[in-house]
């Protein structure tokens, strides 16, 4: 054996080796199980390609919102869950609650992927979470068909063409930054005067309201039974609706509208990190987020998704301008407790008024 | 003879403490521990981070006090809830004394399953088939409009009316029962006297039977009347924006990661309830109400 063939021998018997251990790893068995705090119906389409990849048995827990996740991890004390879904702000609350740990990124595989915005770390240099789904909120669903011409705005809304056929979403936060928005302010912390002035466009819009509801599951059965002609929902909401056979539009109310993201965190004391690395890792799969997207209409946090799309998903999703708008909208971020209970009493007034 | 007589009365005592301790303990931890962990938290505040401060403090009670959304809320929702138990009065009260006095023993019982075998139903689930009967598209709407009654229709659900429909619906079975046995307990031969006294059916009614069945009444509107005031899912569900009710405000403070205000809006409806209670027990002999006893 010469020099030559000594040499293609070694690099043979190295591919080989390659090769084998990266199969050994795709297939690796980890075994056991992991307890995960998702919302209802957001990622339960995922759960058997990961279980059956892995060996993991995926015990869910869901809740109704970030806070009752956060409650629910503290109530159950640290060690008994290892992922749970955060978003919008709430979990830079979790990590000064200390509820849930710094991810260590070079673990997951799928990350590098990611949308360039996805990719960047808190302000510490840290990342306490990875996106999973993203997309925009503070935006109206209407059915042309009732409301017998197009909405392109809050002032058509509140118009006074469609009083009594209007429902609202029963969420202070919400409320708040879809009326910042109607009142002509940024998203961000507001001034006594701001507040004032959000207080009374509130007051002025409650009238025309028809009825308020807790999720967009809600909305689209209101929808559906003609008790309101005009909602407000998120981009996802939409979409679940609109697959139900509902014939309703969506608008980017003109006066602006605000960005979300939500994604896996890894809890503090997770009792099964590995595990839990490699469901966070198997969430922003490019076949997870081609799921997610079909599925539940979610925007894909990973471009690689978009070549196991439809092309007709891919275009409702409005992939080809992912890059720009990723770059140009602003996301929503925790604006902190007094910013919550002034918008709580804001929208729990305005809701008091028309009793 | 001393000394036996005290060993046995100190046995029995011992037998009364073993019998009353597993209650006792049980009524500690599940009712008095949390009251009272409540009524501590209600002193307490939340920082910039949702976390609790606990210093005492009077922060949370003044926020109570000082907008009339909480007290007026209050208000309102015990203006409601006093609808739901003259409701579910009117309808319980003659109900229970057809029941009673005209239905045989043995349709009797399957009359009173049917009526409280609903009940055994999620609330969630009871509440919400409301919505399929009131709303805009429902079977009212549907059955009035194929009849020719109405043109267009009636927009019922999401309204006060259609809260108080949904409230009496689900206490009326509270309402019932107590009004129930307190009927059957009539001794016929006071009834008789009565009438062979002079009375007509309606003085009998009312200077004897009523007088008799109060307790059950009492009773029922109490049981009503309590947990009405701190409902939140009816009105959540059928009310709609006209549906915030004092329980509504706990639900989203405790929601809102706002324990010290939640358990302070708690404590609050606690007492009003429990001065309620002091106020009516003035006037009516609670404990007889309640107890069915002298």
């Amino acid at each position: 054996m010469n020099r030559r063939q000594l040499l293609a021998a070694t690099a043979a018997v190295i591919t080989i080796g390659l090769t084998a251990s990266a199969s050994w790893a795709a297939d690796k068995k980890i075994g056991g199980e992991i307890n995960v705090l998702s919302w209802g119906n957001y990622i339960d389409f995922a759960l058997p390609a990961f279980e059956e990849k892995y060996g993991v048995k995926v015990n869910i827990d869901y809740y109704a919102d970030e806070k009752e996740a956060m409650n629910k991890i503290r109530a159950a004390g640290l060690g008994t869950y290892d992922v749970v879904f955060l978003g919008v702000g709430y979990e830079e609350v979790a990590r000064k609650q200390q509820l849930i740990d710094v991810l260590d990124v070079s673990k997951l595989e799928n990350f590098k992927d990611m949308y360039a915005p996805f990719q960047k770390p808190k302000t510490d240099g840290t990342h306490v979470h990875v996106t999973y789904s993203w997309g925009a909120n503070g935006l109206i669903a209407y059915d042309p068909a009732k409301t017998g011409g197009p909405i392109k705005s809050w002032a058509d809304v509140y118009s006074g063409k469609f009083r009594g056929r209007i429902g609202k979403i029963d969420k202070a936060n919400e409320q708040a930054y879809r009326t910042v928005f109607q009142a002509g302010f940024k998203y961000g912390e507001l001034s006594d005067e701001q507040w004032q002035a959000i207080a009374k466009t509130l007051e002025t819009d409650m009238p025309h309201v028809r009825t308020v509801y807790q999720h967009y599951d809600e909305m689209a059965q209101l929808l559906a039974a003609g008790e309101i002609w005009i909602a407000d929902t998120d981009d996802g909401g939409f979409r679940q609706a609109k697959a139900k056979g509902l014939n309703i539009e969506l608008v980017y109310p003109e006066e602006g509208f605000i960005a979300w993201y939500d994604g896996p965190c890894l809890v503090s004391q997770a009792p099964h990190p590995e595990a839990a690395y490699a469901f966070i890792d198997h969430m922003i799969s490019p076949e997870v987020q081609a799921q997610l997207a079909k599925e539940l209409g979610y925007a894909p946090a990973n471009p690689k998704a978009a070549a196991l799309m439809d092309p007709a998903l891919k275009a409702s999703l409005g992939l080809d301008q992912a890059e720009a708008n990723l770059s140009r909208v602003e996301f929503q971020r925790s604006l902190g407790a007094a910013y919550e209970t002034k918008a709580t009493d804001v929208w729990q007034k305005a809701k008091a008024q028309v009793q | 003879m001393e000394t036996a007589k005290a060993s046995r009365g100190l046995g029995a005592q011992g037998q009364l403490a073993c019998l009353l301790l597993p209650p006792l303990l049980t009524l500690i931890i599940l009712f008095v521990a949390p009251i009272s962990l409540m009524a501590i938290y209600g002193f307490w505040a939340t920082d910039e981070n949702y976390l609790i401060q606990q210093s005492l403090q009077l922060t949370q009670y003044k926020r109570i006090a000082g907008d009339p959304l909480y007290l007026g809320t209050l208000a309102s929702s015990a203006g409601m809830a006093l609808l739901t138990t003259v409701g579910s009065l009117a309808l319980a009260l003659p109900l229970a004394y057809y029941i009673v006095r005209f239905v045989t023993p043995r349709w009797r019982v399957l009359l009173v399953l049917a009526l409280i075998v609903p009940g055994w139903v999620s609330v969630l689930i009871r509440t919400y088939s409301w919505n399929l009967v009131i709303g805009e598209a429902g079977l009212m709407n549907w059955l009035l409009l194929s009849a020719g009654l109405i043109d267009e229709p009636i927009k019922l659900l999401f309204t006060k009316t259609s809260v108080v429909i949904g409230l009496i619906y689900i206490y009326l079975p509270y309402m019932l029962v107590p009004i129930y046995a307190s009927i059957e307990r009539l001794d016929n031969s006071v009834l008789e006297a009565a009438e062979n006294l002079g009375a007509d059916p309606f003085r009998r009614f009312l200077y004897v039977t009523l007088p008799l069945i109060a307790p059950g009444i009492v009773a029922g509107c109490v049981i009503t009347f309590i947990p009405a005031v701190g409902e939140y899912v009816v009105p959540n569900m059928l009310g709609g924006l006209k549906g915030m009710m004092y329980g509504n405000l706990i639900t989203t403070a405790f929601s809102n990661f706002d324990w010290p205000f939640g358990s302070a809006l708690s404590m609050v409806l606690l007492a009003s309830i429990l001065a309620c209670l002091l106020i009516v027990g003035r006037f009516l002999d609670v404990n007889r109400s309640m107890l069915g006893h002298e």
